[in-house]
């Protein structure tokens, strides 16, 4: 019988070489039964447990096998006491009388369970209560309080604690905080290896670190779970004798324990996984939603929509009653490509990627994830600058046009007029001759028109609060209004127009010190914003001298001033009035002597 | 008055000739810079009405040959970007604005002020 072929083998010292034999001969096909002189004989290859029969402790007591032992005793009884060298070996299996040699043999020869039935019953019901117990919890803190439970007839052990090792680097510590579970993460790994560990300081530093208190002494069991290993660290007061009887406790339970925790952890890393692509799926900035293959929604983000199930995607997210006709799916082509179409609906444009999911079948599309990148702001853009490119093109070449139309339209007026002055005022001619100028001169108001329009298109206009305005120019004019009663009346109304906010800064500042200039040491100048029907009204109101009323027209030509020379260019209410119209506004002035002066700004009232 | 009109485009220059000739004075008529310094050295001329925009000598460049001092009125459909402030940088004595709104007043106004320009004229000899 090679060493090879079986699984277990059986060392005995050689005063027991009958008893052993006589007990195991009906055994012996399943066992290789060798003799050992002394601790250096015996090699362990491949086996998972060894038996070994002595008749004399001392032949074991410095046995540091690596591997689990089951002892036989020729006739002493399972003594406490006499455990105590023996414990060296961190994985005793158990002390025997060899008189039950095969009772205790049969389960591991018939491939059960390694883990040994204890002989009395008593422990049987146990085992299978904790069994029970054990595979109906759902958690690790549950497997944890189980534990404890579990240990609770034991008195010195002070606690137990649950090392996880992580998804990511790390451990999660579950211990007791009083009645409570708490976790730690920590950075720390666990520990390598199958074996049970007794009182190693990394043990011990890590659980000092964790619980920052003292610690007595501590027994670590690996459990290689299936997916990541699981340390049990048992923090004890035992002694040595009876530390072994707890080893043998817990080495029966432990079976269960793996086999939940095989479950438990992959639960767990499921969980991780799960939430790790449910805030990723949830935190696309993009709509994005799982189709199947006839275009049910199954899974849509919060950007996309909730819906209720079993609705099609053109329905929940375009209105359409069928498929929209540039939909990726469409144009699927059965590879795992991600396809893309073009989908305008619901007054926006998507780009939208379609990416086929395999879930079962590698040649069987399931479902597709749709990802709706909103085009609508590039497009607009785009458009946008195309127009604005254009039009900037005609603003040119209109301007080019008018120009070059001006001069024969001018000789047509000019070659009339003359036509018409040599000409009988009352004859046909004449009257003829005056239609062609008006004409001609209506066509010069055309060009005129476009010239100043093309014009005004090349300067940026926004959108701007006249409030905004207000708020801005009247810090700038502290000094000249010092002296002044300033009032602001806006009745909370937010009042916009479409102007250059720079300019509109420049003409009220211009105003307020026109009015400031007119008046003399003191006096009131009140801005007022408004909004009248679609109308926006900005006025500044002065008591000051006022204006007299035969150079009212005159007060917006260019170079009018009644300042003296020096004081003043004149050129403030003539750019003011330029500015105004330049913006499609009206500028109406209001002045009475000793009344004061009332300048009123209308302007097209843009939407808020 | 001896009037010297210099403008490549035809309607313009020929309508306000014969405007000014309806008034009675002697108008001379260039189709571009170099042959309107051409008439301006060969007669005695009170009067230019210069074009700016010309193909062969710019009005600005005509200007720089003056054969002789006189009443120089520039004139151009590009608005703003010449006005009596540069006309006058320019070295005429002012600016017209084109197109006419009506070419009997603009004779007038040109009639005007060259009798504003011979006032002040005098008044500084």
């Amino acid at each position: 019988m090679s060493p090879y072929k079986n699984k277990w083998l059986f060392y005995y010292d050689l005063n027991l070489k009958e008893i052993v034999q006589a007990k195991l001969g009906l055994l012996g096909s399943s066992l290789e039964l060798l003799p050992f002189k002394n601790i250096k004989e015996i090699k362990i290859l491949n086996k998972k447990i060894v038996f070994i029969a002595v008749s004399d402790l001392s032949f074991i007591q410095d046995l540091h096998l690596k591997h689990p032992i089951i002892v036989f005793f020729k006739t002493f009884r399972v003594d406490e006491n006499v455990l105590v060298p023996i414990t060296q070996n961190n994985l005793l299996e158990g002390c025997f009388d060899l008189d039950n040699v095969l009772k205790v043999l049969d389960p591991y020869l018939h491939n059960q369970s390694g883990k040994m039935n204890s002989i009395s019953s008593e422990s049987i019901k146990e085992i299978n209560l904790f069994t029970e117990r054990v595979s109906k919890v759902e958690s690790l803190s549950e497997l944890l309080l189980e534990l404890k439970h579990e240990f609770r007839s034991i008195k010195k052990i002070n606690s137990t604690l649950l090392a996880v090792n992580k998804f990511s680097d790390g451990l999660d510590l579950l211990f007791f905080q009083g009645e409570k579970i708490r976790t730690a993460s920590l950075n720390a790994h666990s520990e390598e290896g199958s074996r049970m560990r007794m009182n190693q300081q990394q043990d011990r530093n890590l659980l000092a670190a964790t619980l920052g208190r003292p610690i007595a002494k501590i027994l670590a069991v690996p459990i290689l779970g299936g997916v990541n290993p699981v340390t049990i660290f048992i923090e004890h007061d035992l002694n040595e004798v009876e530390l072994s009887s707890i080893l043998d406790f817990i080495s029966r339970r432990l079976q269960v324990i793996e086999t939940i925790l095989d479950v438990l952890l992959i639960e767990r890393r499921l969980n991780e996984a799960s939430q790790l692509w449910e805030k990723t799926f949830e935190g696309i900035s993009d709509p994005v939603a799982i189709v199947d293959k006839e275009f049910n929604l199954l899974r849509g983000n919060k950007k996309f929509r909730q819906f209720p199930k079993m609705k099609k995607c053109y329905e929940v997210f375009f209105d359409r009653e069928e498929a929209c006709s540039t939909c990726p799916l469409s144009n699927f082509n059965n590879k795992e490509d991600v396809t893309v179409g073009q989908i305008a609906g619901n007054k926006n444009s998507y780009e939208v990627h379609s990416s086929p999911i395999y879930l079962y079948n590698k040649t069987q599309v399931a479902g597709f994830a749709n990802h709706y990148i909103d085009q609508t702001e590039t497009l607009g853009l785009k458009s946008r600058i195309i127009q604005s490119e254009k039009m900037a093109a005609i603003g040119h070449l209109a301007g080019n046009i008018a120009h070059e139309l001006n001069n024969p339209l001018t000789g047509i007026r000019s070659y009339s007029q003359l036509l018409i002055k040599e000409m009988k005022s009352e004859s046909q001619i004449s009257q003829d001759l005056l239609e062609v100028e008006k004409a001609a001169a209506r066509c010069q108001k055309i060009i005129t028109n476009l010239l100043e329009y093309t014009q005004v298109q090349q300067e940026s206009l926004t959108n701007v609060s006249l409030n905004l305005v207000v708020e801005k120019t009247i810090p700038m004019l502290k000094s000249a209004l010092y002296s002044y009663n300033l009032k602001i009346e806006q009745k909370n109304q937010t009042v916009i127009v479409k102007a250059n906010e720079q300019l509109l800064q420049q003409v009220l500042f211009n105003l307020v010190l026109n009015s400031t200039q007119a008046m003399s040491d003191r006096g009131e100048i009140q801005i007022t914003v408004a909004k009248d029907g679609k109308q926006a009204i900005l006025k500044v109101k002065d008591n000051g001298p006022g204006i007299p009323r035969d150079i009212q027209d005159q007060v917006f030509e260019p170079f009018f001033t009644t300042k003296e020379k020096g004081k003043g260019t004149g050129l403030g209410l003539s750019m003011v009035k330029k500015v105004v119209e330049s913006f499609a506004g009206k500028i109406k002035l209001i002045s009475h002597p000793q009344q004061g002066t009332e300048i009123t700004l209308y302007f097209p009232l843009q939407p808020t | 008055m001896n009037i010297l009109i210099i403008d490549d485009e035809d309607l313009v220059r020929k309508s306000l000739g014969r405007a000014f000739k309806a008034k009675g004075h002697v108008v001379y008529l260039a189709e571009g810079g170099i042959s309107g310094l051409k008439l301006w050295r060969d007669n005695s001329v009170d009067i230019v009405l210069l074009d700016i925009l010309m193909p062969d000598l710019s009005g600005p460049k005509v200007l720089e040959n003056k054969p002789s001092d006189c009443f120089v009125l520039l004139m151009s459909a590009f608005k703003g970007e010449y006005d009596s402030i540069s006309a006058i940088q320019l070295g005429a004595n002012g600016f017209i604005a084109k197109p006419f709104e009506d070419i009997f007043q603009i004779v007038e106004k040109i009639e005007r002020s060259y009798y504003e320009y011979l006032e002040n004229k005098e008044s500084r000899n």
